[in-house]
Order: C-alpha cells, then sequence, then structure tokens
C-alpha cells in the first residue's frame, strides 16, 4: 500500500483527508500541521507520496513550497502539493525541482472530485507530473502563438498537461485514440517540439515552451 | 462652527449692519451709529486706563529700580531690567485672554457681525501651559495687545486734542477781542470776524469728531477681526489636513476589516465546505459503487455533491471579491494575473516592478484595476485588454487598456467615479482618455510607494 504523509494545518480539512486518502486506498502514515513536522515525519516514515498544503504555519505564505522543494533536492519523492489559488511561481518551482518528475500541482479543491484527485496521485506516485487544468488554462490565455491551435487541439493540450494519457484523452473527448495520436502530433509539430511517447516529458516541454513564451 | 449670518438690528438701522457702513452714508450723523461708537470709545478709555495702571504699576517700581541701580552699577540693573521684560513676557499672554474677550464683547457695538469666537482651554495644567505659551496663536493675542494698546492711546489722544481744539475754536467769539487774541494752531483770531472764521473751522471740527471717533473704533474691531480671522483659517487647515489622515485611515481599516472577513471566511466557512464536499463525494463514490449510478440514493447523493462544489465556487468568487489570498499571500501582480484569469476576454498582465508595494498601496491598486476591467468586460466591447504595472518615483502606475469602442466618461454613479474616489481617498489620482472609436486608457497613479 503506498504511504502518505500529509501536511495541511486546518484541523477540520486535515481529518477529512485522512479520511478520503484512506478510502482511496492509501496508507496515512503521518498527518501533520506545519512545515517542520512534515519535514520531520518524513524523515521518520520515508513514505512513497507527501501531500501538502502550500500555505501553512508560522508565516502563512508559501511554508509547504518550500519544504516540498526541499524534501526533492535528494530525491524526486513524489509531492502533490495543494494551492488556495494559482500562482505560476509556485508551479513552475515545482516543476524545476527534481526535473519536473513525480510532482503535482493541484487547487485545494479539486479533492472533492474524490475519484479525479485519487487518480493524480497514482499519477505522481508513477513519477508522471500533474499540473491543475486552471494552471494550464492562465498559462495558455497570454501565449499568442497557441492561436496557431486548433479548438480541439487545445483541449487536447490542457489534457496532456495534466498528466493524461492519449487513451485517457480519447475517453474523455469520445474519440479514438488514433484521432488524438495525430492532435498530439499536429500540436507538438506546430509548437515546433519533437514527437515523443513519453507523456511527463511532454507536459514539462508544454510547460517550458509555455513559460519561456510568457 | 458655521460662519454667522449677518445679524441686522431692525430696530436701529434697517440698512446697515455695522458702523463701517453707516460711516459712508449721509444720514450718519443722525443714526444711531455714532452714538454706539461714542460708547465704543468711551469704553476704550476705561480699558485703556486701566490697563495703564496695571502697566504703570508693575514696570514703575521697576523703572524706579533700574534708574537708581543703573547710576551705580550696571549689572544688577541690566539684570532688574531682565527681570521685568520676563515678567512682561509671561503676563502678556495671561492678559490676553480677558482683553480680547472685553473687546469681543464691546465689538458688537460698532459692528453686528458676530467674530469668530477664541479656541477652549484645556484644562489639563501641561497642555494649559503648552497652549498659552507654546501657540503661535497665543503670541499673536500677546501681539495683539500690544498693539491695541499703542494703537488705542493714539486714538484716545488725537480724539482729546481734537475735541479741545474744535471747543476751543468754538469759543473764539466770545473769549477773543483785539486786546487778547487766541491762537489755535496756525488760526489767529484778533478780532471778530476772524474769531468768527475760526469759530466756522471749530464747527468743521466738532462734526468731524464723531466721524473720527467711529473710525477710530472701526479700526480697532477690524484688528481684532483680522487676529480672530488668522486664528480661524490656521484652525481650518489644521482641521483639514486631520480630515485627509482620518479619511486615509478610515480607507486602510476599511481594507483591513476586508481582510479580516476574508480570513475568517476562508478558515472557516470555506474549509468546512471542502470538507463537506469531499466527504459527500467519498459517499458518492460508496453509493454508486453499492448501488448502482442509476440508484436514486447515488442520484440524490450526486447532486448534493454538485451543489456543494456549486457553492464552493460561488463562495472562493465572494470571497475574492472581498479580498483575495493571493493579494496579501503573492502580491499585487500575482492577484491581477488570477484577476485576468476569472475574466471573459484575454487580458495580458505585464510589470516591471521590482519590489512588493505596501499592503495599502497593492490594495487600493488592486480594487481600482478589478473595477477598470469590470468596466472593460461590461461596456467597453473590447476583445482583448491589456494591464501594465510600472513604478515612476514614489508613485505606482497602473494603466488599463482595451481595444474596445471608446466614449467612457465618468458619470457620478459609475465605477470610474468611484475609482476616481478611492484613488482621491490616498491621495493618488486617475486619468482617462477614450476617444469614440477608442482605445480607452485608464492610468492610475498612487503615491506611497517607498
Amino acid at each position: 500500500m503506498t504511504r502518505v504523509v500529509l501536511a495541511e494545518d486546518g484541523t477540520l480539512l486535515r481529518e477529512g483527508l485522512v479520511g478520503l486518502l484512506e478510502r482511496l486506498g492509501f496508507e496515512v502514515v503521518a498527518a501533520v500541521g506545519d512545515a517542520d513536522a512534515l519535514l520531520a515525519a518524513v524523515e521518520e516514515h520515508d513514505p512513497d507520496l507527501v501531500v501538502t498544503d502550500i500555505r501553512m504555519p508560522p508565516g502563512f505564505s508559501d511554508e509547504g513550497l518550500r519544504a516540498a522543494c526541499r524534501l526533492r533536492t535528494r530525491r524526486a519523492l513524489p509531492v502533490v502539493a495543494l494551492s488556495q489559488y494559482v500562482e505560476r511561481s509556485y508551479a513552475e518551482d515545482l516543476l524545476d525541482s527534481a526535473g519536473g518528475r513525480a510532482v503535482g500541482y493541484l487547487l485545494k479543491d479539486r479533492v472533492v472530485d474524490v475519484a479525479e484527485f485519487g487518480q493524480a496521485l497514482r499519477t505522481v506516485v508513477g513519477g508522471g507530473t500533474v499540473v491543475d487544468p486552471e494552471v494550464v488554462r492562465q498559462l495558455m490565455r497570454r501565449s499568442d502563438p497557441l492561436d496557431r491551435l486548433t479548438e480541439r487541439e487545445r483541449e487536447v493540450l490542457a489534457l496532456l498537461a495534466e498528466g493524461h494519457s492519449n487513451l485517457a484523452i480519447a475517453e474523455r473527448l469520445v474519440v479514438t485514440e488514433a484521432a488524438v495520436n495525430k492532435h498530439v502530433g499536429n500540436i507538438l509539430a506546430k509548437l515546433d517540439l519533437p514527437p515523443s511517447a513519453d507523456s511527463n516529458r511532454r507536459v514539462l516541454a508544454v510547460l517550458t515552451w509555455l513559460r519561456r513564451h510568457e | 462652527m458655521p460662519p454667522a449670518p449677518i445679524a441686522v438690528d431692525t430696530a436701529v438701522d434697517t440698512a446697515v449692519g455695522t458702523a463701517w457702513l453707516a460711516l459712508r452714508r449721509r444720514r450718519f450723523l443722525v443714526g444711531p451709529w455714532l452714538w454706539r461708537a461714542l460708547a465704543h470709545t468711551a469704553l476704550t478709555l476705561i480699558v485703556w486706563v486701566v490697563f495703564a495702571i496695571l502697566l504703570i504699576a508693575v514696570v514703575a517700581p521697576f523703572g524706579g529700580a533700574v534708574a537708581e541701580l543703573s547710576q551705580g552699577d550696571v549689572v544688577p540693573a541690566a539684570g532688574l531690567l531682565l527681570l521685568g521684560l520676563g515678567l512682561g513676557f509671561v503676563l502678556l499672554p495671561l492678559l490676553a485672554t480677558p482683553l480680547i474677550a472685553v473687546d469681543r464683547w464691546r465689538a458688537r457695538l460698532v459692528d453686528s457681525v458676530t467674530l469668530p469666537g477664541t479656541p477652549g482651554v484645556p484644562s489639563d495644567p501641561g497642555a494649559w501651559l503648552r497652549d498659552r505659551y507654546l501657540t503661535p496663536r497665543r503670541w499673536r493675542y500677546a501681539g495683539y495687545v500690544v498693539a491695541v494698546l499703542v494703537l488705542d492711546g493714539l486714538l484716545l489722544a488725537a480724539l482729546s486734542l481734537l475735541g479741545t481744539s474744535a471747543g476751543a475754536m468754538l469759543a473764539a467769539p466770545f473769549l477773543a477781542s483785539s486786546d487778547d487774541p487766541i491762537t489755535v494752531g496756525p488760526w489767529h483770531a484778533g478780532d471778530p470776524a476772524s474769531a468768527l472764521l475760526v469759530a466756522v473751522v471749530g464747527l468743521l471740527l466738532l462734526v468731524a469728531l464723531p466721524y473720527a471717533w467711529t473710525a477710530g473704533a472701526c479700526l480697532q474691531v477690524g484688528l481684532l477681526r483680522r487676529i480672530l480671522d488668522a486664528d480661524r483659517t490656521q484652525r481650518l487647515t489644521e482641521e483639514l489636513t486631520e480630515v485627509g489622515a482620518s479619511r486615509i485611515r478610515l480607507v486602510e481599516s476599511f481594507d483591513s476589516e476586508r481582510r479580516r472577513i476574508e480570513r475568517d471566511l476562508h478558515d472557516g466557512a470555506q474549509q468546512r465546505l471542502v470538507t463537506l464536499a469531499m466527504g459527500l463525494g467519498v459517499t458518492r463514490l460508496e453509493v454508486v459503487e453499492a448501488l448502482g449510478p442509476d440508484h436514486p440514493a447515488a442520484t440524490g447523493v450526486a447532486a448534493a455533491h454538485d451543489q456543494a462544489k456549486l457553492l464552493m465556487d460561488e463562495l472562493r468568487a465572494f470571497v475574492r471579491g472581498i479580498h483575495p489570498k493571493v493579494l496579501t499571500d503573492v502580491g499585487l501582480v500575482a492577484a491581477l494575473d488570477q484577476l485576468a484569469g476569472a475574466l471573459p476576454i484575454p487580458v495580458t498582465v505585464t510589470s516591471t516592478l521590482t519590489t512588493r508595494p505596501s499592503t495599502p498601496v497593492e490594495t487600493t491598486a488592486y480594487f481600482a484595476t478589478s473595477e477598470s476591467l469590470t468596466n472593460v468586460v461590461r461596456h467597453s466591447g473590447a476583445t482583448t485588454a491589456t494591464v501594465s504595472v510600472t513604478r515612476d518615483g514614489e508613485d505606482l502606475v497602473v494603466e488599463v487598456r482595451d481595444d474596445g469602442h471608446g466614449g467612457a466618461s465618468p458619470r457620478p454613479d459609475s465605477g470610474l467615479t468611484w475609482m476616481a474616489d478611492r484613488l482621491a481617498a490616498v491621495g493618488g489620482s486617475l486619468h482617462l482618455s477614450s476617444p469614440p472609436g477608442g482605445p480607452t486608457v485608464v492610468r492610475m497613479l498612487i503615491p506611497g510607494y517607498r
């Protein structure tokens, strides 16, 4: 069973998250309320996944994020950071850590879509990258070269950025996987990115490209 | 204190309210004002004599002592002189208050327009001392005392001279004879004809006398009015500065109250709601697994779950309108980014800031920009907009530009007016350029960026 350390300062929400994670088949080995306790708990339990709030005591700014990045300096410990709002610099800091592997940046409200949240956690544990659709949406709004993409291609790109496989995208959009393959090929071609089989690398490529063109 | 209306004593003279105005009318000599001015002058004499006696009582012993000592030793004499001056220095501001009170009271005789009042006196001894000796007002009053004593002295002397001259000249025909000529000033009356001429001049002087005392009384009241008006202007300036400062404090306390409400909602209702929706999400999974997705229990829980999620979105949007968390945590540009992301048209936010402005500056800039972007979306018909945030000296400059049809104008209840008020409250300004056909540019300057 996947062993999780959870860090969230709101008591009520923390208890709720513990229940949710256990229901989703994760074993919560520690549930803590601040960044220092998070670092200590990881040291003690050596978990398979860390789920942490970004904003935590004592400063209530980005303590959770700093702790997560510190945890990932030695190895790509899978981390999912939950944020109250979309902040590009938070997403960038996380993606810059440990080569952007096994990391997730989600809005806190996503936890209520229980099944999707569980899927996102498993993707990260498996070494994948998950970025909140809202982050992707906001990044894409500001990038004019994306105008070259069709509406459908943009949808596919957004789903790609969320870490979905081509098959998952096909299911979502109710099209064949071959059609998705074609869209992805077109997107990468239009954005001058070499095709790659690794969905994770595709996400990173997309985000790197978006960041460069802000 | 509201400006006093011009009070007119109808029983006396319906036409004028002051002796100064009456002075220039033909009916002055048969009107009441010369008698009122005479009463004022009589009081001036009494006040002057009282003050002169007081002054003599204080100064004479000193003067005597100084005169005596200065014959032999200069040092004690100088010391005594300094002591005397110091005593005068201490006494003057104290004497000023009753003198001004008396003068204000008797000023009504020649001027029915109420004079500005004198400020109240603090009861705390320390504050009382500071008020008496360390405020410019009190030394202005002291200056008034000196000026008015000199002025009144000269006035009384001039009036006495004028009065006695007129009397003597009028009496010339009865007193003068060729054996015993009378000389008044340049006039030499030695015979009945020239004595009559002198008497005519005396009559003219007699007629001039009421004009002289009335003018003198008006001069004194005018001086008092100047002193008290200067005082009122100074107080108004002080009050206006204080009003400006309190307006800034009010806006800031309003903003910090919004931050508190946001924090309370975030720590309370929002957290509870997320937990509730999460619980419903888990239950939804359980029910679907146990009973299938089409079971009434499953659809019911699904509906409740969706409602909870909608409520979460609404509460989030509401809280963001009160005070966005990202503004407190990360800063203005990030908050504007998030704001732009939630709008139905693409909005690009650019910034050249290298440091975060203070919280009041950021808050003002955020809400003014937010209002500006709301206007763009609602009224401009624009398809894109840009927000640029820059620094100009100690001003934060936010410029919102859209490609809409222009023609925006600030109406009394419009968002633009609200923005201008909000900026003015912190000493900032708003500049609008919106020609018909567009583009519309709103430029906001917020001071205090250090």
